[in-house]
C-alpha cells in the first residue's frame, strides 16, 4: 500500500502550506547548536565545524580558516540563515562510517553522591510504639520513563528556583531507582542543585569526585565549568 | 502517549538515514560515538521537540538531555535503531514540558520577547518567525498521538513504514492516526488562521 501524499503537495490550504513549510525549513540557530555541543562536551570551532550544519562545504572552510576570528566570522556568515537556523538545500554530507556490532560495554559505576541530611524523624504519639517505623523507599518498575520523569521533576524544581526541592527530588530518584541508569545526568543535575542552593563546598567535591570516575566524558566540560571559581 | 524505545528486529530493513556510528569493541560510550550520531541528528531531535511542544526557550536544553540520554544508553542501541530511540526520548521528554507549564501563556511571551534581529530582510524573517509560531498552536489542538505521527509524516517526512517501525506501531495504525490528525490540523488551522478551507487537490 502506498503512502499518501503529503498535505503541503495536496489538500492544504496557502495558509496550511504557509505553516508547514515554515516548520520543515526550521532548524537550531548557529548559537543553538554551539550551546547543545558544548553542553555534550563538544565545544570549540573544529567540533561545530565537524558537525552538519547544513552549511556547504565552501562556506564550513572558511569559516575554519577564520581561526580566532571564528565568532565575528560566524557572525557575518550568519546572516538570515543562522538567526532563524534555517535549513539550507545542500544535503548533509554523510559519515563514511559503518557500525559494527559490539559486545556490550560494561556501564560505569555512578558517583556516590554526598549524604544529604537525614530528614527529621516524626515525633511518635505517646501511644504509639518507641521506635519509630520508617517507610521503605518504593523501587519502581517503570523503567527508563520513570527515570526520565523523576529526572524532569528535579530539573523543574531546579529552574523554578527551588534547589532543595530539586534536591530532595534527586533523593527520591536514587531510592525509587537503585539502578540509576541516568546516574550521571542525576549527579550533574545534583551539583547544580546544590550550587543554587549555596552549598558550593559540596557541589565541588561531588563535581571533582565526578571528574575521576568519568574522565572525558561527555559531561566533563559541563561539570567543570559548574564548579569552576 | 508511550513510544517504544525498543530495538528493531534483526528482520527490520537499516534505517533510511543510512546512518550510523562507529563502535569500537572496547568502548562504546566515547564521545566520538555520540559526536557522530549527535552529527547525524540534531537537527531531526531539534525539529521533533520542537513540533512536539518544547517551547523555543527550552529546546536547546532539551535536544542536548535527549543527547545525554542516548550518551549514557549507546552500549544498548542497536544499528538501525538510533532514530527511533532519539524520538522516543524526545517524545517522552516534549510530553513531560508540555505538562509543566500553561503552553498558550508561554509561547506567547516567547514569541513577544523574541527579539528582532538585524538582518537584511527582517519582514520575511519575521513572517517566517511567526509562521512557526501559528504552526505551534495549531499543532497543540492535537494529541500527543496524533501530533508525533502528523509531524513525523508531514514535517519530517518519514514513510508510513519508517514511522511505524520508530513508534513500534502497525502500519495502519499510524495511517488511521494521520488521517485523524490531518482532519484536526485542518480545524485547527482555521481556528488560528481564521482561514476558509481553501484546499489544493483533494482534502
Amino acid at each position: 500500500m502506498s503512502d499518501p501524499r503529503r498535505l503541503i503537495e495536496e489538500g492544504a490550504s496557502d495558509f496550511e502550506a504557509k505553516l508547514l513549510q515554515a516548520g520543515r525549513r526550521d532548524a537550531p540557530s548557529h548559537r543553538g547548536r554551539r550551546r547543545i555541543l558544548a553542553g555534550l562536551g563538544f565545544g570549540g570551532l573544529f567540533s561545530t565545524l565537524a558537525i552538519s550544519t547544513g552549511a556547504d562545504a565552501s562556506m564550513r572552510g572558511w569559516l575554519f580558516a577564520a581561526g580566532g576570528g571564528a565568532a565575528s566570522a560566524i557572525a557575518v556568515w550568519a546572516g538570515v540563515s543562522a538567526w532563524s537556523g534555517e535549513k539550507t538545500d545542500a544535503p548533509a554530507p554523510r559519515p563514511a562510517v559503518t557500525v559494527v556490532a559490539a559486545p556490550h560495554a560494561p556501564v560505569p559505576e555512578p558517583v556516590q553522591a554526598l549524604p544529604t541530611p537525614a530528614p527529621e524523624p516524626v515525633a511518635a504519639p505517646a501511644h504509639a510504639p518507641a521506635r519509630a517505623v520508617r517507610a521503605q523507599p518504593e523501587r519502581k518498575s517503570d523503567g527508563l520513563s520513570g527515570e526520565i520523569a523523576a529526572l524532569e521533576g528535579a530539573r523543574r524544581a531546579l529552574a523554578g528556583g527551588k534547589p532543595n526541592a530539586a534536591l530532595r527530588a534527586l533523593d527520591e530518584y536514587g531510592k525509587s531507582y537503585p539502578e540509576r541508569r541516568l546516574g550521571s545526568e542525576a549527579t550533574v543535575l545534583r551539583v547544580e542543585a546544590l550550587l543554587a542552593a549555596g552549598e558550593r563546598a559540596r557541589a565541588v567535591r561531588l563535581g571533582e569526585d565526578f571528574l575521576r570516575s568519568h574522565p572525558n566524558g561527555p559531561y566533563e566540560k559541563r561539570v567543570r565549568s559548574l564548579i569552576a571559581e | 502517549m508511550v513510544l517504544s524505545t525498543s530495538a528493531r528486529t534483526p528482520e527490520d530493513p537499516p534505517a533510511k538515514s543510512g546512518l550510523v556510528a562507529v563502535r569500537p569493541s572496547d568502548d562504546e560510550s566515547t564521545p566520538a560515538n555520540l559526536r557522530l550520531l549527535v552529527d547525524e541528528h540534531l537537527d531531526f531531535v531539534w525539529r521533533s521537540l520542537r513540533r512536539f511542544g518544547v517551547l523555543e526557550a527550552d529546546v536547546d536544553d532539551a535536544t542536548q538531555r535527549v543527547f545525554l540520554i542516548a550518551s549514557e544508553k549507546l552500549a544498548l542501541i542497536k544499528r538501525g535503531s538510533e532514530r527511533s530511540f532519539l524520538v522516543g526520548v524526545a517524545a517522552r521528554i516534549a510530553g513531560h514540558s508540555r505538562r509543566s507549564y500553561r503552553r498558550r501563556e508561554a509561547a506567547e511571551r516567547s514569541y513577544s520577547s523574541h527579539p528582532r534581529p538585524a538582518n537584511p530582510n527582517p519582514e520575511e524573517l519575521t513572517q517566517r518567525l511567526e509562521d512557526r509560531a501559528l504552526l505551534d498552536r495549531v499543532l497543540d489542538g492535537l494529541s500527543e498521538d496524533l501530533r508525533a505521527v502528523f509531524v513525523l509524516f508531514e514535517l519530517e517526512e518519514l514513510s508510513i513504514d519508517d514511522i511505524a517501525s520508530l513508534l513500534s506501531l502497525p502500519r495502519g495504525t499510524v495511517a488511521s492516526r494521520l488521517r485523524r490528525a490531518r482532519e484536526v490540523f485542518h480545524d485547527q488551522a482555521k481556528l488560528v488562521g481564521g482561514v476558509g478551507s481553501g484546499r489544493k487537490g483533494t482534502p
